[in-house]
């Protein structure tokens, strides 16, 4: 395994992935190791690309409905909001939409929040060899899996957001009901903030390692929870709010953010933004106005040529989606930026300097989505092709940045 | 030993309390492991005889010698399981002494269980996979870190019974502990410190440094298949079943107990001999020592279900700065006890 020209610095290398026990998508690290300590580390990605994108422009909207929420396994109802409202916004309809219907899709978005945070903190006690946590979270978000069943008929890929409004009502019955599981869970979720807090072996595990500033957090152009742990006040819901996070916002919801940058706050921050989760769910389902749960008339199979573009805070980060129409069923250019892919550069910096024993938590500090992240293409920051139209899209800087980098 | 006829060490060698029957303690060990943990995050676990099951799978598998591996790789797993065997023939099972009991046979022991660790590290070495090198390494250092410490701890018992024979120590520590009832304060700092450290050794979860199957893939066994990779698991189970044995008879007197006194005159002195003993009292004290191992194993497995793992250079961190001077404490407090006591 040890190449032959290795330089004399590095003792050996190591390959975490494509396969590897402790990440299940495919993305291969290369580790120059000198004892337990990472000299260099090299990224690639590239293994599970589908070429989404062109499948998008391939098919109609309707169809790409289903296609877009299956862009990642994890965020799929954030690919399907970004992509609704989108899609809402380039046909001018998007001020339709009945108020209901932005309340429960507020409502499926932070339950996928919810579940999504609850599997990455048990996952990432796996990683530090602590299974009873791990199991233990996973055993009770089932109850955010159920409620999500329950309403939407489907434990992942719920596709509950459709063009004007939601697929499914929420009865009032399953609303009383919900109200009970989310409170019940917000109960387990502090249990679980406490043991991850007062487990000194998890503890010391998580402290100080993979740190990244908030400058540098700010230079690798982070994202999501990785920013936020750092110090970065960014979060989408708050700072350019849809649907109806301006409400929530004024309900006194605020943003998580820590300052240390390492994975124990990266942690800290994903646990307070689930119990934040939890109250916004409540808030929503407390608060939930009546009235029609979708558009009244159809919504228009074809779209006049026109361009759109959404930003949203996925579990993971910062998601953009744009959209150009050129008065065909079929979008004629479909983007999408992902916060694993905005994440990598600082992933890699961040590396530097752990010791082996970190990589699994490190890795598992951005929650990386690698098929979400598999559709961009990487260009050189010289030639500087353009790849989306809009240039104000973050996407470009990030590629450019990866490419600096490289 | 007590039956000295050819056919009688035959039958306690192969069959009880040897061979046959560490080899179903070694997998009840594995079992009660599991389903403790299991038990502990609210899962079901496995079934009784899942081990079994486990131990066949593997050994019905191809086993794969990957190119270039030294001599190491497949001689050294096989030399575990017969290290941890010959470990758990020291064992008290139903009398004072094991199968196998001599003069200090303690450091013997010592001495084993430091073969056993440079066997982990030859495995690991001689696999040629960076992953399993650097087990290799982190299993040599945690064994640095956690020898010291353990037999500070074992030798707590020493200084109490004044023997290096296990089977003297077996006899003599409730009796040195009731005689002395103040010795339960440093003996259960030692207690607590010979758990912790002997779980390095189990590679089990708060230390399992080398094997770490999330950080290094299961670090120095990443190469092994099959028959070798049965022997090594297999070597595991029974090491843990022996020095579980070995911890529970310094420490909480193996087989001693109300069964071995068949009258209050005796029972703080321990001339009887065994054979005078009847066939009720053996079972009695072979129930005994199943109890107190299973406490300890209870102990260990608490351990590794309730926390998480460190990482190896915390790991060293601690033995050498908490443990070791803590241990070393508990060995000064029974020694200041032995002389300051009786002059009192």
């Amino acid at each position: 395994m040890t190449a032959p020209n290795l330089p004399e610095k590095f003792d050996y290398k190591i390959h975490v992935g494509p396969s590897h026990p402790t990440h299940k998508e495919p993305i291969r690290f290369t580790f120059y190791l000198r004892g337990e300590h990472i000299e260099k580390v090299d990224l690639r990605i590239g293994h599970n690309h589908r070429g989404i994108e062109k499948a998008l422009e391939a098919r109609t909207f309707v169809q790409n409905l289903l296609l877009v929420a299956r862009l990642s396994g994890m965020a799929s109802n954030a690919h399907q909001f970004a992509y609704v409202q989108n899609i809402e916004k380039c046909a001018d309809l998007y001020h339709e939409v009945p108020e209901r219907a932005h309340w429960l899709r507020v409502i499926a978005s932070e339950l996928e929040r919810i579940q999504s945070h609850m599997l990455w903190y048990g996952q990432l006690a796996h990683d530090a060899g602590f299974n009873t946590l791990w199991h233990t979270v996973w055993r009770d978000r089932e109850i955010v899996m159920d409620m999500l069943e329950k309403w939407t008929g489907n434990r992942v890929n719920y596709a509950i957001c459709s063009f004007g409004g939601v697929r499914r009502d929420l009865s009032e019955e399953l609303r009383s009901e919900f109200v009970e599981s989310i409170k019940k869970l917000r109960n387990y979720v502090e249990s679980h903030k406490k043991i991850a807090e007062s487990e000194k072996t998890y503890y010391v595990r998580l402290r100080g390692v993979a740190v990244l500033s908030r400058d540098d957090a700010l230079r690798y152009c982070a994202v999501g929870p990785t920013a936020r742990a750092s110090g970065v006040s960014t979060d989408i819901r708050f700072d350019d709010p849809y649907a109806v996070y301006g409400e929530l916002k004024k309900a006194s919801f605020d943003r998580v953010v820590y300052n240390n940058g390492d994975v124990l706050d990266t942690n800290r921050v994903r646990l307070d933004e689930t119990l934040v989760s939890c109250d916004m769910v409540l808030y929503c389902l407390e608060n939930l106005p009546t009235g029609e749960y979708r558009m009244n008339e159809e919504f228009p199979r074809e779209l006049a040529p026109n361009e759109s573009i959404q930003r949203i805070e996925a579990q993971r980060g910062e998601e953009i989606h744009y959209v150009r129409s050129n008065g065909t069923d079929k979008p004629d250019r479909y983007k999408i930026s992902t916060p694993t892919f905005a994440n990598l550069p600082a992933l890699k910096h961040r590396l530097l300097g752990c010791k082996a024993a970190d990589i699994p938590v490190a890795i598992r500090s951005i929650d990386p989505c690698i098929a979400c992240a598999e559709r961009v293409i990487i260009v050189d920051a010289k030639s500087s092709k353009k790849t989306v139209g809009n240039k104000d899209l973050r996407l470009k800087n990030t590629m450019t940045r990866i490419s600096c980098n490289r | 030993m007590q039956d000295t006829t050819l056919p009688g060490i035959l039958f306690q060698f192969i069959i009880f309390p040897g061979l046959l029957f560490i080899l179903i303690g070694a997998l009840f060990v594995d079992y009660f492991d599991r389903k403790m943990f299991a038990r502990g995050q609210k899962r079901y676990g496995p079934v009784i005889l899942q081990p079994i099951y486990d131990l066949l799978k593997l050994l019905a598998k191809e086993n794969i010698t990957p190119e270039g591996v030294g001599d190491g790789f497949t001689l050294a797993p096989a030399l575990q399981l017969i290290i941890a065997f010959l470990i758990a023939f020291f064992v008290p099972v139903y009398t004072f002494s094991g199968i196998i009991s001599f003069s200090s046979d303690l450091i013997f022991i010592f001495f084993l269980i430091t073969i056993y660790a440079g066997l982990i590290f030859i495995v690991g070495y001689s696999s040629r996979n960076p992953l399993g090198l650097m087990g290799a390494m982190r299993a040599a250092s945690a064994y640095m870190g956690f020898a010291i410490p353990f037999a500070c701890a074992i030798l707590g018992t020493v200084l109490i019974t004044g023997s290096l024979q296990i089977s003297n120590i077996t006899k003599d520590i409730i009796p040195g502990i009731i005689d002395n009832p103040v010795y339960v304060i440093p003996l259960g700092v030692l207690f607590v410190i010979a758990i912790v450290s002997a779980t390095v050794i189990f590679e089990e979860v708060p230390f399992d440094v080398g094997h770490a199957e999330t950080e290094i893939a299961s670090g120095w066994t990443i190469e092994l298949t099959g028959r070798s990779l049965a022997f090594v698991r297999l070597g595991s189970f029974v090491l843990k079943f022996a020095l579980a044995g070995i911890i529970a008879a310094v420490f909480l007197g193996g087989p001693w107990g109300l069964a071995l006194l068949p009258g209050p005159q005796i029972a703080f002195n321990s001339n009887l001999a065994f054979e005078d003993l009847g066939m009720g009292s053996k079972i009695l004290s072979f129930i005994y020592f199943l109890i107190k191992i299973l406490v300890v194993l209870f102990l260990i497995t608490m351990m590794r279900t309730l926390q998480g793992r460190i990482r190896v250079d915390q790991l060293i961190r601690y033995f050498w700065r908490y443990f070791l001077p803590v241990s070393l404490l508990g060995l000064l407090g029974i020694l200041s006890i032995r002389i300051f006591i009786p002059i009192l």
